[in-house]
């Protein structure tokens, strides 16, 4: 089951990529990007429009239509995380710690764009972590 | 330990698990499916060395793309294995943490399995351990 994507975390996260944009400090955004999250916030509200209809198909329509969004938000975020990650110095990779409930100790390897990604975009990037976020998963650290 | 090495290993467990009579509850022939694809991984691992030895770039390609294709197989059997697991022991998923080194806490809540298949799989469940370590939320700095 995929989280949910929040309208309003997605709409703070066009908004910080705008501005920064327009300062010229993400010269390596891939071009479009911003203009197609926006296309997808819009999309998301449609959604939760339609959701709200007490028409049965419309409520379908709105299941799909968030779905579909979500999805193709997550594939806009890995984008952006992959132009982050090719621009020249930014290869590194991020150590982190993965502790289980019993305590079990695990070391990850993460996308080197993780703690960009976190800081950027907030709750939104747990969407993006969830799927493209381990690089390698390692053993009992 | 390679993949292929701890795969074998994890089968070796499971087998003697079986022999023993404690894992009834594993599904029929999932272990001679998990043996049959650590000799595979084995094989592959081997002919990677080779392509790389001789330079050929586009057996090392092919080996990659078998690779790819095998840890799809192994996610799918070791994720069989831990929905036996969890009809047997009960479902409770807890909360886990995620510390990135920049100092971030996420919270996770990972697969009721996970620690008993790296007790039997060692670096070979490495993959599927985050596959089923669900993100719960992100929280910033602590």
């Amino acid at each position: 089951m995929s989280p949910r994507i929040n309208p309003d975390d997605l709409a703070a996260a066009v908004a910080r990529l705008a501005v920064l944009s327009a300062t010229g400090a993400l010269v390596w955004l891939p071009a479009g990007v911003v203009d197609e999250l926006t296309e997808l916030h819009q999309a998301l509200g449609d959604a939760e429009q339609w959701a709200e209809s007490s028409d049965p198909i419309e409520r379908q329509r709105a299941t799909a239509r968030r779905l579909h969004t979500e999805s193709a938000v997550v594939e806009a975020l890995a984008l952006i995380a992959h132009a982050y990650q090719t621009w020249p110095g930014r290869a590194r990779r991020h150590l982190a710690t993965l502790t289980l409930p019993d305590g079990t100790s695990l070391s990850v390897v993460m996308h080197p764009a993780m703690t960009w990604m976190l800081e950027m975009f907030g709750p939104l990037a747990h969407v993006w972590l969830r799927y493209h976020g381990a690089v390698s998963t390692v053993v009992r650290s | 330990m390679s993949v292929s090495a701890a795969l074998s290993a994890g089968v070796a467990r499971l087998s003697l698990g079986q022999a023993m009579g404690e894992l009834a509850w594993l599904p029929e022939g999932t272990v001679d499916e998990l043996a049959t694809l650590a000799d595979h991984w084995a094989e592959n691992e081997a002919r990677w060395s080779a392509y790389k030895a001789e330079w050929d770039a586009l057996g090392q390609t092919q080996c990659h793309q078998q690779l790819h294709d095998m840890g799809m197989e192994l996610r799918a059997l070791l994720g069989t294995v831990a929905e036996a697991y969890m009809g047997q022991m009960g479902y409770h998923r807890d909360e886990g943490t995620l510390t990135l080194s920049s100092g971030h806490a996420i919270r996770v809540d990972p697969h009721p399995a996970t620690s008993w298949l790296l007790d039997v799989f060692g670096a070979a469940a490495g993959r599927w351990v985050w596959d089923h370590a669900l993100i719960a939320g992100v929280a910033v700095r602590p």
